[in-house]
């Protein structure tokens, strides 16, 4: 038995971390999905390289990409000019995300709606938008809780209507996210501006030196998951445009209105919406928890997201199935949740302790009290201060206008005309010890006097018997007033 | 309550003298209840009983006499314009020689003036309220800060209830009156040297007190008594209180009542009855209840707004954030400012706040009429503000579970940790050592966010760098977390390292260690 103890291998913990110590089936989109999801390139990341990363500086790794990228730069660090532009751009997303929904948009322009195909959008938008945000991202991504076979397939249904990508990769690219916030790795690095972490990352070919990966063993050994993965393109195309069609088609013979605003109106609105959490729950809002990464808590986000707009508490507790606390901000996904697990369809709903989360509030406020603080003049500290003797303090005192109080010598000069209680009582004391008078006999001093004094001391007086703190000697005082 | 104690009395007297025969015990509580009944008498207050609560109940019940019979209606007329224009210009003018005169001047001494007139403004015209003379009211006054919640001792304090300290405390005198009295005397003393006050001879005592504990210095012993003679307070004002302390109710019926009927009756041919009804009784109502609802509702408020607490929570007072009630206060709702800082002549921080009080007190600042305006250094208020809310912070603080401070925990050699590792008790549990702390993470498996197979794979194992960021950058909320999960310390006999951590964390955990050890602001902080 050695008497030091083994240390972790931080290289096989990455690789745990990002599932690549075993040998996952690999399971392919069919089709065209598959280019939909992502490059591979992204995700082709070893658990040695991860590691080497995280514990070198990041800025060295720059250095090193640069070199190796020296003479073949990836389309994304080169300049945007005339001639490439093109090759920048992410086109199928390009499509996807603003060019269908613009065409929808125009179509809408010259097709106004009936009651009914709004109301089947709107409900199409709630399914889709709460198979995201409880489905998508507190289930899988977060497992904040685990849920019952019927209320999964309709996320991986109704989910897949949003056209965001499979659960698979949602879910993978999203834990990336919280594991390296505001990091190059972040897919929606919050840092490089509202318009990129919104959609620019979605347009943008990504640089494939910022790789990164997260374990996602738990998600791709879930039959649906792996399902809805497969045949990810059919799925999304049904859900999104043919069933909204179908229905609004058959019911009431309005298929030109379900197609634009069932199906692609409601998946702009939805996709819109999932982004502002990448954007802007990381730039409007304030931050309750921690303050030293970008995510922040704002109403408006939580209004257009389901409730997911209280993100600062998000990523400080991510795996807790709510997202707002209090009773008055608006969190449906959390009610949703909870609904479920009340008639069974849900268990094990993970929460945070309430002593965590009052800890985390209590030390940021710390944390704003003692930067306010800081900019504040308290005085100089008493171990600072010069050490005088009664020789020095008689010399000096009357032309200096010194008094001492509690034993530390303060430079009052300044402050005579202004003594609320007239310059009198100031001038008489000058060149004495006035801590009785201070503390009680003349006038029990308030907090901001006591303060306001503090930032008039020049020097502690030396062999002073009145050394002891004003506080002590107040109480004496008021212990006195009460008994007499 | 009156009547509850009466019983109560009588219960205890009929139990004390259940010995004598039964028909003296009857006289004898008759005579008790009779003298009950003549002290209950002796206590009201009879001028401000009729000024607040008789004069406009009348009033009440004229209108509803008059509107409910038609021969008495056609006796009644409607007020003029003018009338209703004079009564709101006559309340604001007798509203404000209270607020600045009575309340910011004569009480709370926010600024000094030269002027002969300006007091004797305040004087006269803030009597036009009903509420009291001056000596009355602002010793009470001062009375109320200097004891503040005091069910005794604060003559409207909130812990009587809110209908006392609206206007209960009006109404019936208060029970210890030779407190009250002696307090007045001290606050302004009715015998008044010619040459000096007594206010002043208490100072020179106390000033000749402090001297006298000063050793040596001969010399310096000759106070400048002349400096003395600059008083908060001036003689002419002194003598001005002791006047209209004598003469208060011919002021203020004069300046209340009559004064409002006949320029009303004159100048815009008025009736009678409407001069002495609009700007007389309902004026006076009016005005009076805005100076009431400071010392009720901004010491309760919950009901009517969010009231906070920001500059201190020791008492009651509150800043009431609810516009309708600035309005009805006259911008005094935010209470807290003003009990923690009484000589600010303004009511807020704020430049932009409702405070007629303090625009007027500024114009006449501005005109030269006074001058020595008291405005608290808003670096100090900041001060003030921080010092409140790290005093919550720490409550706080002291509530929640940082886990064992490490100085308690066990210490634990590597070889005793791997013994217990090997031992078969504790086969199915995790323990990791983060910074030579040993955690126990076996509560909190399966809910660790990156999964129990990390947790797994460092157990028994010393996993400082991948917790802080080799695999991941825990957030706060995750030390704070893991802080919950300490059992033991492991000895490696890094002690330097050890006390290093302890004198880290239990100084800012700790608030007292890390005080007593720190500066000297946080005991005057603490002082309060």
């Amino acid at each position: 038995m050695s008497d030091s103890l083994d240390v972790v291998d931080i290289t096989k913990l990455n690789a745990l971390a990002a599932g690549t110590n075993k040998k996952n089936p690999r399971i392919v989109a069919a089709g065209l999905g598959g280019v939909l999801m992502g490059t591979k390139s992204l995700v082709d990341v070893t658990a040695e390289q991860i590691t080497e990363d995280s514990s070198s500086d990041l800025l060295e790794k720059d250095r090193r990409e640069a070199a190796k990228y020296a003479k073949t730069k990836h389309i994304s660090e080169k300049p945007w000019t005339l001639s490439n532009w093109h090759e920048k751009i992410n086109w199928l997303n390009m499509i996807l995300v603003v060019m269908i929904p613009v065409l929808g948009l125009f179509a809408a322009v010259y097709h106004p709606p009936q009651w009914k195909t709004a109301i089947l959008g709107l409900i199409l938008y709630i399914f889709s938008g709460l198979s995201i945000t409880a489905g998508y991202h507190r289930l899988y991504a977060h497992k904040a809780y685990d849920a019952a076979l019927p209320v999964r397939l309709f996320y991986a249904f109704f989910g897949a209507g949003a056209v965001e990508g499979s659960i698979k990769w949602w879910s993978h690219s999203h834990r990336v996210h919280h594991r390296y916030t505001d990091t190059p790795r972040d897919p929606y690095d919050a840092r490089n501006g509202l318009f990129y972490s919104h959609i620019g990352w979605m347009l943008l070919k990504a640089n494939p030196k910022n790789r990164a990966r997260a374990d996602i063993s738990d998600l791709t050994s879930d039959w649906v998951v792996r399902f809805q993965h497969r045949h990810y393109l059919t799925l999304m195309v049904l859900m999104a445009l043919v069933v909204p069609t179908l229905v609004a088609g058959l019911g009431w013979g309005d298929y030109w209105g379900g197609f634009i605003y069932g199906g692609i109106l409601k998946t702009f609105v939805i996709q819109q919406a999932t982004f502002c959490v990448n954007s802007l729950a990381h730039w409007i809002g304030i931050q309750p928890f921690d303050d030293r990464r970008t995510p922040r808590d704002h109403v408006l986000t939580a209004l257009v997201t389901f409730g997911e707009g209280y993100h600062n508490f998000h990523h400080e507790f991510p795996s807790d199935y709510r997202n707002a606390l209090k009773w008055y901000q608006y969190d449906p996904t959390k009610i949703v949740i909870w609904c479920l697990s009340k008639v069974g369809l849900a268990w094990n709903l993970k929460t945070f302790s309430q002593n965590a989360i009052d800890q985390g509030l209590v030390q940021q406020q710390q944390k704003k009290i003692d930067m306010m603080k800081a900019k504040l003049n308290w005085g100089t500290n008493l171990d600072k201060l010069p050490v005088w003797d009664r020789e020095e303090f008689n010399s000096k005192a009357k032309a200096e206008g010194l008094i001492i109080i509690s034993g530390i010598i303060h430079n009052v000069k300044a402050f005579i005309k202004e003594h609320p209680g007239g310059q009198a009582l100031v001038r008489a004391s000058l060149g004495k010890d006035a801590t009785k008078a201070f503390n009680g006999a003349v006038y029990a001093h308030s907090n901001a006097a006591h303060n306001m004094l503090g930032t008039m001391r020049v020097a502690v007086l030396k062999d002073s018997d009145a050394n002891s703190n004003t506080f002590a000697v107040q109480q004496d005082f008021l212990d006195k007033e009460k008994t007499e | 309550m009156e009547k509850s104690q009466i019983i109560k009395r009588k219960v205890a007297s009929s139990n004390h003298g259940s010995s004598t025969a039964p028909s003296s015990q009857l006289k004898n509580v008759h005579t008790k209840m009779k003298k009950r009944k003549t002290d209950f008498l002796n206590r009201i207050n009879y001028s401000h009983t009729f000024s607040v609560v008789v004069l406009p109940l009348v009033v009440a019940l004229y209108y509803i006499v008059v509107s409910t019979t038609h021969s008495l209606s056609a006796y009644c007329s409607s007020p003029k314009n003018s009338t209703l224009v004079f009564s709101g210009l006559y309340f604001h003018v007798t509203l404000l020689a209270f607020t600045s005169g009575y309340h910011k001047y004569f009480t709370h001494n926010t600024f000094q003036t030269n002027s002969k007139g300006l007091p004797l403004f305040f004087v006269v015209f803030g009597s036009a309220l009903g509420l009291g003379s001056v000596r009355w009211w602002a010793s009470l006054h001062r009375a109320h800060h200097h004891f503040t919640d005091d069910t005794e001792r604060d003559p409207y304090s909130i812990k009587r209830g809110v209908f006392w300290s609206h206007c209960g405390w009006l109404i019936k005198k208060p029970k210890i009156t030779t407190f009250y009295q002696e307090f007045m005397e001290q606050e302004f003393p009715l015998k008044l040297h010619v040459e000096e006050s007594k206010e002043e001879e208490d100072f020179r005592s106390d000033l000749n007190e402090v001297l006298s504990n000063v050793e040596g210095e001969d010399e310096e012993d000759q106070v400048d008594y002349d400096l003395l003679n600059i008083q908060r307070l001036t003689l002419y004002d002194h003598k001005l209180v002791l006047w209209q302390n004598s003469y208060y109710l011919f002021c203020f019926l004069t300046t209340g009542l009559i004064l409002p009927t006949l320029v009303t009756y004159f100048f815009f041919g008025e009736t009678l009855t409407n001069g002495l009804i609009y700007p007389g009784i309902i004026r006076m109502f009016c005005s009076q209840q805005c100076v009431l609802l400071t010392e009720s509702i901004c010491h309760k408020s919950y009901l009517f707004s969010i009231p906070t607490q920001p500059y201190n929570d020791k008492n009651s007072s509150r800043n009431c954030h609810n516009p309708i009630l600035t309005v009805l206060t006259y911008g005094q709702a935010n209470q807290n400012y003003h009990h923690e800082f009484p000589h600010d002549y303004r009511n807020s921080s704020s430049v932009l706040a409702f405070d007629p009080t303090k625009w007027f007190i500024w114009s006449l600042y501005k005109i030269g009429l006074v001058d020595d305006l008291c405005s608290t250094p808003s670096d100090l208020i900041t001060q003030i503000r921080i010092q409140q809310s790290q005093a919550i912070i720490t409550r706080a603080k002291s509530q929640l579970n940082w886990g064992t401070p490490i100085s308690k925990l066990p210490r634990i050699t590597p070889k005793d940790f791997k013994r217990i590792l090997a031992s078969s008790n504790h086969s199915d549990r995790i323990y990791i050592v983060i910074q030579n702390i040993i955690h126990d993470i076996t509560p909190f498996m399966d809910q660790h966010p990156g999964g129990v197979q990390l947790l797994k794979a460092s157990h028994g194992k010393d996993a400082t760098k991948a917790f802080f960021g080799g695999v991941y950058g825990h957030s706060t909320a995750a030390n704070n977390l893991l802080a919950t999960m300490r059992i033991g310390i492991l000895d490696v006999g890094n002690e330097e390292e050890v006390w290093r951590r302890v004198v880290k964390e239990e100084g800012n955990v700790d608030e007292d260690k890390g005080r007593n050890k720190g500066s000297e602001q946080y005991k005057t902080a603490e002082a309060a």
